[in-house]
């Protein structure tokens, strides 16, 4: 008897013992997460690799006011300052409508060009939820207004226009790496060097590598899949970004001097292999309304 | 022998309330935090919060997941997220600690002030922290709200160059948890 005394007696000290659990089975206690929506965080760090459209569009009420800059051709040599004499740029604004919807507008130098645009974000990546891939749409329209270069029957509203738009399918793999493929298809109702109606369709690659928690490495490549008889070349560019707190500053280097969609698809003239590199930046400045 | 035998089955019966203890509990706690540097002013706000109170040993454990701060701007939580926290590799910060001198709920008194001691673990990197929470009843229910300094650097947080007139070196963290009694 004495003997189950002593049992019920260590029983009792540790059932005393076990009420008072260790901190993690109080954290056990709290239940796992909940199993919620979370937006993939940015999959690349503006709306744009470099020329081409990225997977991202402006959060909601985000105005962001973009001015980009290409140099001439590098290999102009020092009478031109390796191509600083010979800048375009291109003003734009993108707004944010809301979660899924932005639109923007934007002026060129090259063939004094306005554009309008809107983007639509159709799947955004959720590990949790299924979507593997970021998916958004862009779909824009261009003006050149440039005179005395457009002939009688195009120099009007339909003969100065050009649609583009394209699909982007983005994976954000790490905080280090993510990728992107887009088709683009392109209709230009004329072009001076066919002086005719071209129409192209392009498989675009990106991609975006962290160099540091501030800046990241992208490159793009736009291969012509169509066979449009034009003398163009595929752009290849290699760009930075930098972020700073409400700036987003781009560098970069690329064989296309265009900005806009119908410039660099279809007016990319220089190879890198014989050295004709133009030097670009864009400064990003975001406003919220 | 069957007297000892009674007794000892009386005192493990005594020992049940123990097994059948109480806690306090909730899944919606909010902890903002609200940092001042020349710059700029930034605030957010973290309103799924889990936080537990062992109503038997007053050991407490809170958690919280640091993309769920909820900022005035995009932008900012996307630098919160990424640049400084590296929520991606730390995706939570938890405390977890004991109330000095506890004494079970509900007390005699409506409002009390505990001091709560234990480990706050942020960015990876655990310290020591005793904070002062005060706590009222409200019918079956607690109500908690403390507010206590975190200096960045004690956890190991870098801050770019670029931003160190944006971000303060000590955030005032803001906590207010309604804790609802649980039995299990």
């Amino acid at each position: 008897m004495k003997t189950i005394t002593v049992i019920l007696a260590t029983i009792y000290t540790f059932s005393l013992a076990s009420a008072q659990p260790p901190e993690d089975d109080l954290f056990d206690r709290l239940g796992d997460w909940d199993e919620e929506e979370t937006m993939a965080l940015k999959t690349f760090r503006s709306i744009k690799v470099v020329n081409m459209q990225s997977v991202e569009i402006p959060a909601p009420s985000e105005l962001i006011f973009t001015v980009g800059h290409r140099f001439g051709n590098v290999r102009s040599g020092f009478y031109e300052m390796f191509g600083l004499d010979l800048a375009t740029i291109r003003l734009s604004f993108d707004y944010g409508i809301n979660s899924w919807l932005s639109a923007g507008v934007g002026r060129s130098t090259f063939e004094k060009t306005y554009d309008a645009s809107t983007k639509a974000r159709i799947l955004v990546q959720d590990g949790r939820r299924g979507s593997p891939v970021s998916l958004s749409y862009y779909v824009a329209a261009s003006q050149a207004t440039l005179r005395d270069v457009f002939p009688a029957g195009y120099d009007n509203f339909s003969g100065r226009l050009s649609l583009a738009s394209s699909l982007m399918i983005g994976r954000k793999f790490s905080e280090a790496f993510s990728m992107q493929v887009s088709p683009v298809w392109l209709r230009s109702n004329y072009l001076r060097e066919i002086q005719d109606h071209t129409h192209i369709v392009s498989l675009a690659l990106a991609t975006r590598i962290r160099l540091t928690a501030i800046t990241h490495l992208n490159m793009e490549y736009i291969h012509e899949l169509t066979d449009s008889g034009l003398s163009n070349t595929n752009p290849l560019s290699v760009g930075f970004d930098l972020e700073t707190g409400g700036h987003v500053f781009q560098l970069f280097f690329s064989n296309t001097q265009g900005i806009f969609d119908k410039a660099y698809l279809v007016n990319t003239t220089g190879t890198w292999g014989a050295g004709d590199i133009f030097f670009g930046f864009a400064i990003t400045r975001v406003f919220y309304l | 022998m069957i007297k000892t035998a009674i007794i000892t089955v009386l005192a493990l019966v005594t020992a049940i309330p123990v097994f059948t203890q109480q806690s306090y509990i909730t899944r919606e706690g909010v902890i903002s935090f609200y940092s001042s540097a020349p710059l700029e002013d930034i605030e957010a706000v973290n309103k799924r919060v889990h936080a537990i109170l062992d109503n038997t040993t007053g050991e407490v454990a809170i958690r919280l997941r640091i993309e769920d701060f909820q900022f005035e701007r995009a932008l900012m939580q996307r630098h919160f997220n990424e640049n400084f926290m590296e929520s991606d590799i730390y995706p939570e910060a938890r405390f977890a600690g004991r109330i000095r001198d506890f004494n079970q709920f509900p007390a005699a008194v409506s409002t009390v002030k505990v001091e709560v001691e234990g480990q706050l673990t942020i960015h990876g990197v655990t310290n020591p922290a005793v904070i002062s929470v005060t706590i009222s009843q409200r019918g079956p229910h607690l109500i908690c709200d403390a507010t206590f300094p975190v200096a960045v650097d004690d956890y190991d947080i870098r801050i770019p160059r670029l931003f160190i007139r944006n971000i303060a070196e000590v955030v005032e963290v803001t906590a207010s948890f309604r804790l609802a009694p649980l039995n299990n």
